[in-house]
């Protein structure tokens, strides 16, 4: 092989390589290509029910929280030595939390005798104000440390939930929501002709003790 | 041997940082944030919404196999109207002819409640050498799911039936007042 035949084929292998290195760019720049990775899709909403409530929201709580899961798998009493920790990690799950509580009155629970109105002055009698809605959405908690199943995932948020409503009864959202609700119900119905407006709110004994352990 | 308490000393300068760092985060962990608020909010209507989240990862070229997941999710959207924002100056009585004129705020929704037992993982497939959806990537398509819920609000028409509820509501309660003639109109 002379000197001319060597250079013509470093120059054809140079080609080869140069052509190939071509394909493969336009093939990675490929759109469709670079389209792959995670796709969501989503479909339209659907109402499944349509229900008619009539909810006086009267107390909102709002708070911020940390839930730690504990590792308890046969490993965890391993992890307790830092040297292995350092290497596996704990094993502990924590998300942080904010979560809201709407307490108030539900109205459909009143009777048509629940209004009455005599001489000059309204009366009107209230149901026992309650726990509404006690919401953590998926928007609402940020996965920080650990790994767990998403049904095992789905019963920690719902401690986190119990929690929250406990929070919220002991930082007091039922007196409010009883004192807000029956203001803004006598500053409304105040305006209608009558000279006094009397609400009175019903307290059943054994409702709030019982709140308190969730529903 | 003449490094040696050099090293020492820069373990030293470094190790004091790294520890308050990590009590701060602690610190940061464990302080809770709670704020109790007063609202006036006269809800409605509920709806009960079903939407379906998936997704489908083929992968990287160099990836082998691929990966599915279905979620189904349930989400309950109460609306209504907020009785503070009620003009009380355009309440109008003639007692004599027991008739009431009232203007009410239009609807708003008031609460988006997907409670986490109605999110279901309905299906997932994997194949190869690919790892299931991590926590991180599941919390992310939720949460996908949950704005596309919101944005898909106002085609439910869960505005238009709060506010039918809310005149009837008030139509009632004004009835049961004594009111004969009542007028509402949403503003």
């Amino acid at each position: 092989m002379n000197r001319l035949d060597r250079i013509r084929n470093f120059a054809l292998a140079a080609l080869l390589i140069l052509i190939v290195g071509l394909l493969l760019g336009l093939w990675l720049r490929n759109p469709k290509r670079r389209a792959r990775g995670v796709q969501v899709e989503t479909t339209a909403a659907v109402v499944e029910e349509v229900h008619r409530i009539g909810e006086l929201s009267s107390a909102g709580f709002y708070e911020e929280l940390v839930i730690t899961d504990r590792d308890d798998s046969p490993l965890a009493f391993l992890r307790k030595e830092e040297g292995i920790r350092r290497i596996t990690g704990s094993g502990d799950f924590v998300i942080i939390c904010k979560g809201r509580v709407r307490a108030g009155y539900d109205l459909t629970k009143m009777q048509p005798e629940d209004i009455t109105v005599s001489r000059d002055t309204l009366y009107v009698n209230l149901p026992p104000v309650s726990v509404l809605d006690v919401i953590i959405n998926p928007a609402d908690y940020e996965h920080f440390a650990g790994h767990r199943t998403h049904e095992e995932t789905v019963g920690i948020i719902l401690q986190a939930k119990q929690r929250l409503r406990a929070d919220a009864v002991q930082a007091g959202i039922l007196d409010q929501a009883e004192a807000a609700g029956t203001a803004s119900l006598e500053r409304l119905l105040s305006t209608l002709g009558y000279r006094a407006v009397v609400l009175t709110p019903r307290r059943d004994l054994v409702f709030r003790p019982l709140e308190q352990g969730g529903r | 041997m003449r490094k040696l308490p050099v090293l020492l000393f820069a373990l030293l300068l470094i190790l004091p940082p790294a520890c308050s760092r990590r009590a701060s985060l602690e610190d940061r962990l464990l302080e809770r944030i709670s704020m109790l608020s007063r609202t006036a909010d006269l809800g409605t209507v509920e709806y009960t919404v079903r939407k379906a989240v998936k997704a489908r990862d083929e992968g990287e070229w160099f990836k082998i196999g691929n990966r599915r997941i279905l979620f189904s999710c349930t989400a309950r959207l109460k609306a209504g109207i907020r009785l503070d924002a009620i003009p009380l100056d355009r309440i109008v009585v003639d007692e004599e002819e027991r008739s009431v004129s009232m203007v009410l705020p239009h609807a708003v929704v008031l609460s988006i409640n997907i409670p986490p037992e109605l999110i279901r993982l309905e299906y997932e497939d994997v194949t190869g050498f690919r790892s299931h959806f991590d926590d991180r990537e599941r919390q992310a398509l939720l949460k996908q799911g949950e704005r596309e819920i919101v944005r898909d609000l106002p085609k439910l028409g869960i505005l238009t039936e709060a506010e039918a509820n809310a005149e009837e509501f008030f139509r009632s309660m004004l009835t049961q007042m004594g009111f004969e003639n009542i007028q509402i109109n949403f503003e």
